[in-house]
């Protein structure tokens, strides 16, 4: 909206500046015209008063008819001349002859002579004006002692019919205003231009002023569709700032979301180069296991005990297995794959994991209290993830406890508020408080001989089945995992 | 006697079954702890350890061994061996790095190796057990006995009398179980330069 009134009021300001830059042209061109028109009358003033001092010059003897027929002739081919008269210096009235009227040369109102002009030499000319009658006189020595005067109505010099009315017309002579015409229109402003007719012997100056309305400077039938467009332009830029805006947005989502997809792989590479000495080790056991039980089972043979044989064929199994779970685990958090998601009931998924670890935890001398809910909700989860989840906290918990008497892991698992949740709490010395925001952190280990990729992993495959977990202290080590429960079919 | 140290229980069952049809006596331990509770002393055997477990590592295991004065013979496994387990291992005595899985091979050498260590062990322990029952005065003619010097000398060198030394030296064969010099020598030197 804001856009919208900026760019109308530019777009109008350009309108009118068009338009005032037309209107001042237009003055101009008056004022030229006007200018041309007034400077030829004026010359034909004087050209007039040289024709009628000629003619009274030799006319020694007034009144005269051939002054009267010139006259006549001039008043009445130039309506603006209003008066010829011929006035004898006298003191201290100076009588005044009047021609160029129907009935002839008349004596008229004698011009009290300390007013007249004082001319030096024949030829001289002076003009005067006429106060509050828009009017001047122009006086001519002709000879000594007699002067010719003429009158002329100042508002027959400009044409004033031809000027427009929304123009305003001055004419001076000196300071004194001759004629004046005002603007007939309302105007927000006016322009004028001076001009002055190049005479010296009637010094007149002629002022033009264009006054200009607001619906001049700003034609409604201009302006409206001017701002139709503007704010169809400015819908237009602005739809296809938005969309590129969009589209940018669009495109830095995606280079982001590749970057991330980038950067999680190669933390998954650089993991895997960290992990390499754990997977290393781990992977070691079972094929250690499988190598001596396989040439325990070749001694076997050769010393003849088919009893040994039987148990490490059984062994054989047992550890190839587990090397290839190992492999499982490890492929899986390379590619990163999606996780296999099953609905099981979280009571055999826990079940499962127990078995898993409890021979593990009977060698540790580790006591574990299970509370498991009973009930037949089930769980959305990748098994084999959450076994290792579960697997791998239990462990945790045990290997803080080595050493400590009595100790004692309980797993409880509950469903609440349509969650499934599983806590794993041990008797242990607990985490270190300033380290527990760090716990999940990837390559954060507080163990000599651990890679940090335990509780990380875990994080991982809880959020794959959309859980979550937590890490506190409730005496020792609590994690609680939650899980999203599906409800029994 | 072999103990055998590993955290993996796998591992132990796999190991002390391929001993076992090697005629080998197997202790297996889970971890340091275990091992460290119910060994018993005055039986020396070959340790075989884990380099990596929770708690104790095998390294840190030899260390308290080397602490009590115990020094087996012990082989070290390791399932992700570096060159620097490896230096660190050699450094604390072992006799053999092994990366696992162990070829019955390699490991039969490898225990072979401890075995006659153990065996010279043993022996040194015997000599030093006989010759702990000789006195100053005893050792000292033992001592001069073993260079070479007969009676005669031996009696001037310590300012006595050819019959005290005489007497001395029937008290060191029967002490250590033989009247022949050479072999009085071998125990002395087995038990004085070990």
């Amino acid at each position: 909206m804001g856009t919208w009134l900026m760019a109308s009021i530019l777009a109008a300001a350009a309108v009118m500046v068009v338009r005032y830059n037309d209107g001042l042209s237009e003055l101009d061109d008056w004022a030229r015209q006007t200018d041309v028109l007034l400077s030829e009358k004026l010359a034909q003033h004087d050209a007039h008063m040289t024709a009628l001092s000629a003619i009274i010059r030799m006319s020694p003897n007034e009144p005269a008819e051939s002054v009267q027929g010139l006259a006549q002739s001039v008043t009445a081919f130039y309506p603006r001349i209003t008066d010829v008269a011929t006035i004898r210096i006298e003191k201290p009235d100076a009588p005044v002859i009047a021609y160029g009227g129907q009935n002839g040369p008349v004596a008229a109102q004698p011009e009290p002579a300390a007013e007249l002009p004082i001319l030096n030499k024949p030829g001289d000319t002076a003009v005067r004006p006429a106060a509050n009658k828009h009017s001047y006189s122009i006086y001519k020595l002709v000879d000594a002692g007699r002067l010719l005067r003429l009158k002329i109505n100042a508002a027959g010099l400009l044409g004033i019919d031809r000027i427009p009315p929304e123009y305003s017309v001055s004419l001076f002579l000196g300071e004194a205003l001759l004629f004046e015409r005002a603007a007939n229109a309302q105007s927000l402003f006016v322009a004028t231009t001076q001009v002055s007719a190049n005479n010296v012997g009637q010094p007149l100056k002629l002022s033009i002023g264009r006054s200009f309305s607001l619906s001049e400077l700003l034609p409604p039938f201009a302006i409206a569709p001017l701002l139709a467009i503007v704010a169809a332009a400015i819908w237009m830029v602005e739809r296809y700032r938005h969309a590129s805006r969009e589209r940018r947005r669009q495109e830095q989502r995606a280079a982001l979301l590749e970057q991330e997809t980038r950067l999680a792989h190669a933390g998954r590479v650089n993991a895997l180069g960290e992990m390499a000495s754990g997977i290393a080790h781990e992977l070691a056991q079972p094929v250690a296991a499988l190598l001596a039980q396989s040439q325990a089972a070749r001694r076997a043979v050769v010393i003849n005990r088919p009893d040994i044989l039987e148990q490490t064929l059984d062994a054989n199994v047992r550890e190839a297995k587990r090397a290839g779970d190992i492999l499982g685990r490890m492929r899986a958090y390379i590619s990163g794959a999606d996780a296999r998601i099953e609905t099981v009931t979280l009571e055999d998924a826990l079940t499962g994991s127990i078995h898993l670890i409890e021979t593990d935890l009977a060698q540790r001398g580790v006591i574990l209290e299970t509370s498991l809910p009973g009930s037949q909700h089930e769980v959305a989860i990748d098994v084999i993830s959450f076994q290792q989840v579960i697997h791998n906290l239990i462990r945790n918990a045990a290997e803080a406890m080595v050493g400590q008497s009595e100790p004692r892991i309980w797993l409880t698992a509950a469903f609440q508020a349509g969650d499934a949740i599983i806590t794993i709490r041990d008797n242990g010395p607990g985490m270190d408080t300033t380290l527990l925001d760090r716990i999940f952190d990837p390559f954060f280990t507080t163990k000599p001989d651990g890679m940090g990729l335990g509780l990380p992993l875990c994080a991982r495959l809880v959020e794959k089945m959309d859980g979550t977990i937590e890490a506190r202290n409730d005496a020792g080590a609590c994690f609680t995992i939650r899980l999203p429960v599906r409800e029994p079919a | 006697m072999i103990y055998l140290v590993d955290d993996d229980a796998s591992v132990r069952e796999a190991l002390t079954l391929l001993l076992a049809t090697y005629g080998k006596e197997v202790t297996e331990f889970a971890d340091a702890a275990h091992l460290l509770a119910h060994m018993d002393r005055s039986k020396p055997g070959i340790l075989v350890l884990d380099l990596r477990m929770p708690a104790t590592s095998g390294l840190q295991l030899l260390a308290k061994l080397s602490d009590m004065a115990i020094h087996w013979p012990a082989i070290m496994i390791t399932g992700h061996g570096d060159v620097e387990a490896c230096r660190r291992a050699f450094k604390a005595g072992v006799t053999d790095f092994l990366v696992k899985p162990v070829d019955e091979h390699v490991l039969l050498d490898a225990i072979t190796s401890c075995e006659s260590k153990l065996a010279e062990l043993m022996a040194q322990h015997e000599t030093g057990r006989l010759l702990d029952q000789l006195t100053a005065r005893e050792r000292e003619v033992m001592d001069l006995v073993s260079k070479g010097f007969g009676s005669k000398e031996i009696a001037a060198a310590l300012d006595v009398s050819i019959r005290t030394v005489d007497s001395h030296r029937a008290n060191i064969a029967v002490k250590l179980g033989t009247p022949a010099v050479a072999e009085q020598t071998r125990i002395w030197l087995a038990a004085t330069h070990r």
